[in-house]
């Protein structure tokens, strides 16, 4: 892997700063969140939230949670094709991946800490005392627990690539400088200067291995989730081959969404977009969301829960937008015209990430309809904004490490950066990123 | 579509694709496959629908006995029963009425009222779903919870076919599930608080074996007025409440109907994923010898100098 190092670079360097008007409009997103967490924390779930008995998870388990991890399949999907499959040309956006993922894989468990009742408590699926192995949730969060390691330690070489040995915090993180180097070191060490004897790779492989492994494991558990319901999920989704329908989702979303964060960041660090290397991305696609689209045709079909769609239900209608935006997609990917321009590439992309998230949302939350309740869930205001404020907090700490970490690939810049000239002491001394 | 048509398909298209995929031979590796006869002993509770008067005595005895909340609609109303109600954390049984003669001339309107609680099911949804294990069956019958281990994720819910737990949405920091716990409390020495209480004596307390003998004597004698099956006996894997109901359970809002324990396919699924960690282990080993070969053809280009 060592021999494929991409030319990399961090935006700080480019001239870019952290803080823009836009920075703060999503800071200011981000502390409704925070209103929000404070309603909850004090006043309990029902003070912020419109579940009840009858509906005891809502968008924040469905959006929050199932859709950021599916969203986050772009980590393991990259670091499938760009280091396990050895296509090293897909190594810069394989960085660009891995942060998305980690990112998500961040939000996640954060989100869910504020929707568990008893969240003091959240560390009992840790040990072995309270290990439950019927448990499909348990097995999730055991998967997710670890993979969101994986990702923290896929993250440190580029961490290590910039700071080792040039640690130098602002203050007062400044006197955190020396355990910081130590602990780069240790990394760096361990990770990559290790290098197995006979099979010539270094330790940091064999997690690159042990990601997709894992999220092979909990991308299709979270579809087994539902499958307890039974009866009280909508047959149009209810359905034994709801693992493997996940599992497919996430394979064929993480290229999308590669292509989706790749575009927006080209645009808006003024570069030029990577077409050739999305293009070549983008053909994978219509194969692995053909292949969705008709394993979820056929389990539907086998059912015979298609006779679904002819009675009227909200159910039906989320279904058809899910499975529409879907086939949008799918159509959109296999034109080669909009694999090759970036507009309507970016548009697919959307389409397929929306589809999957809307499926995402509709398994965990839209499906689920306990029989004798005449009241639906609806999302509350609050629900919705604190959402909005993770999706916020993502776009900001991706920005945040984009800038101080080299994940954009150097070059390719169209339009004059910001600040030309490199300042190297600001650089370093208001440089954070490193754990 | 008849639902346990449903059931079968799903289980067959589970077990032969994701699991048959995945290992050969037994698909059903979960922890269920149990004997009858293995909750024989069990506390259990035999209610007669006929008998029910919908006076809601219960319900107030539920809630005395368990310390609950007061109602905001004192227990002595019985224009709640217009509404269709589920438990609450106020009272862990409820009343609910039902017409299911409609228009009949002959019973004329007549209501038949359903009281609901948890089954406490012989292999329970709950059990099987919950994520640090807070909910288990105990071997005298009766599922019990404890908040000591619950997070307060809230799946169990999910999973209970008969949509009993309830949670506390209100409490910022301590919220426990709450259901029957059959007043374990209570037994040996005295019967269940709603057993106890009921003026029509429409239940009895005793051994799930006995009582399905019992229960299936009643039956016999009259055919006329009770439904030939005895709810809960196989319904969801058998549960320790057992109803004789004079129409069939559907037409009283008892939609669940297989005799499948709910989690027994999702376990099937997880349980044959994890086998003996076999997929995951051959899934790495596979994965590994991808990347080992990838890695030997890029030094050898390396070697040759023909890095790209």
């Amino acid at each position: 892997m060592s021999n494929h190092e991409p030319q990399v670079e961090r935006m700080y360097d480019k001239g870019y700063r952290f803080f823009t008007p836009g920075t703060w409009v999503l800071i200011g997103l981000v502390m409704i969140c925070a209103g929000v967490a404070f309603g909850r924390f004090f006043f309990g779930l029902s003070a912020v939230t419109n579940l009840d008995n009858d509906y005891p998870w809502g968008i924040w388990k469905g959006i929050n949670i199932a859709t950021f991890i599916v969203l986050g399949a772009a980590g393991f999907t990259m670091a499938f094709i760009a280091h396990i499959y050895g296509h090293h040309k897909y190594s810069t956006l394989s960085r660009q991946g891995v942060v998305f993922g980690l990112l998500c894989y961040t939000f996640a468990p954060i989100s869910l800490l504020i929707d568990l009742g008893r969240y003091w408590l959240f560390w009992h699926p840790i040990f072995p005392r309270w290990w439950q192995g019927n448990s499909v949730l348990f097995e999730v969060a055991i998967c997710v627990m670890l993979y969101l390691t994986v990702l923290l330690i896929e993250f440190m070489p580029f961490v290590i690539e910039k700071y080792k040995g040039k640690v130098a915090w602002f203050w007062p993180l400044s006197m955190f400088n020396r355990l910081t180097e130590w602990f780069l070191w240790i990394a760096d060490f361990i990770l990559l200067k290790i290098n197995i004897p006979i099979i010539r790779m270094p330790l940091l492989a064999f997690f690159v291995i042990l990601g997709v492994v894992l999220s092979c494991l909990h991308q299709s558990s979270l579809g087994t989730l539902m499958v307890i319901a039974g009866e009280k999920l909508h047959p149009l989704w209810q359905s034994p081959m709801l693992p493997l329908l996940f599992l497919m989702s996430a394979f064929a979303v993480g290229f999308p969404v590669l292509i989706f964060v790749s575009l927006i960041n080209s645009y808006s660090f003024g570069k030029k977009p990577e077409m050739k290397i999305l293009s070549q991305l983008a053909n994978y696609t219509p194969w692995l969301l053909g292949i969705y689209f008709i394993l979820k045709m056929y389990d539907l079909n086998y059912r015979g829960a298609n006779v679904y769609l002819y009675e009227p239900s909200i159910q039906k209608w989320a279904w058809l937008l899910e499975v529409g935006l879907l086939v949008l997609a799918l159509l959109m990917f296999m034109l080669p015209k909009v694999r090759k321009t970036p507009n309507w590439l970016f548009m697919a992309s959307t389409f397929a990430m929306v589809s999957m998230a809307a499926n995402r949302q509709n398994v965990l939350v839209t499906a689920y309809r306990p029989p004798g309740v005449e009241h639906v869930y609806v999302p509350s205001t609050a629900e919705f904004f604190f959402t909005v404020g993770l999706i916020a907090s993502i776009i900001v700490f991706y920005r945040f490490i984009v800038i101080y970490v080299p994940i954009m690939k150097k070059g390719g810049d169209i339009k004059p950066q910001p600040e030309a000239e490199p300042q190297p002491e600001m650089a370093a001394s208001t440089a954070g990123g490193a754990e | 579509m008849d639902r346990r048509k449903f059931l079968k398909n799903a289980a067959v298209t589970g077990g032969a694709v994701i699991a048959g995929s995945m290992i050969p031979g037994e698909a059903h590796a979960s922890g269920h496959g149990h004997d009858p006869a293995e909750f024989e002993n069990n506390y259990a509770v035999l209610y007669d629908a006929t008998k029910c008067i919908g006076c809601r005595i219960c319900e107030l005895a539920c809630n005395m006995t368990n310390d609950l909340d007061k109602p905001d609609i004192d227990f002595k109303d019985l224009r709640v029963l217009a509404k269709k109600r589920r438990t609450d954390e106020t009272t862990h049984t409820v009343i609910n009425r039902f017409y299911p003669y409609g228009d009949d001339a002959r019973m004329n309107h007549k209501p038949v009222f359903l009281k609901q609680q948890c089954m406490h099911c012989n292999e329970p949804a709950c059990v099987s779903a919950c994520i640090v294990g807070a909910l288990r069956k105990t071997p005298e019958g009766p599922v019990l919870y404890d908040e000591s281990a619950c997070i307060g994720c809230r799946y169990c819910m999910i999973a209970c076919p008969f949509q009993i737990p309830v949670f506390e949405f209100d409490e910022p920091l301590f919220p426990v599930i709450q259901k029957c716990t059959l007043c374990i409390h209570r037994i040996p020495d005295k019967l269940p608080a709603c057993v106890e209480a009921c003026p029509q004596e429409a239940m009895t307390f005793g051994r799930r074996g006995d009582l399905l003998k019992l229960g299936h004597g009643i039956i016999e004698q009259n055919t006329d007025i009770y439904e030939t099956e005895i709810y809960g006996e196989h319904t969801a894997g058998g549960t320790s409440w057992l109803y004789l109901l004079p129409v069939p359970p559907v037409k009283l809002g008892l939609l669940v109907q297989s005799d499948v324990p709910a989690g027994q396919l999702s376990e099937t699924i997880q349980h044959s994923v994890f086998k003996y960690f076999i997929p995951p282990v051959a899934l790495y080993i596979f994965l590994f010898l991808m990347m080992f070969r990838s890695s030997r053809m890029d030094n050898k280009s390396n070697h040759e100098g023909e890095e790209e």
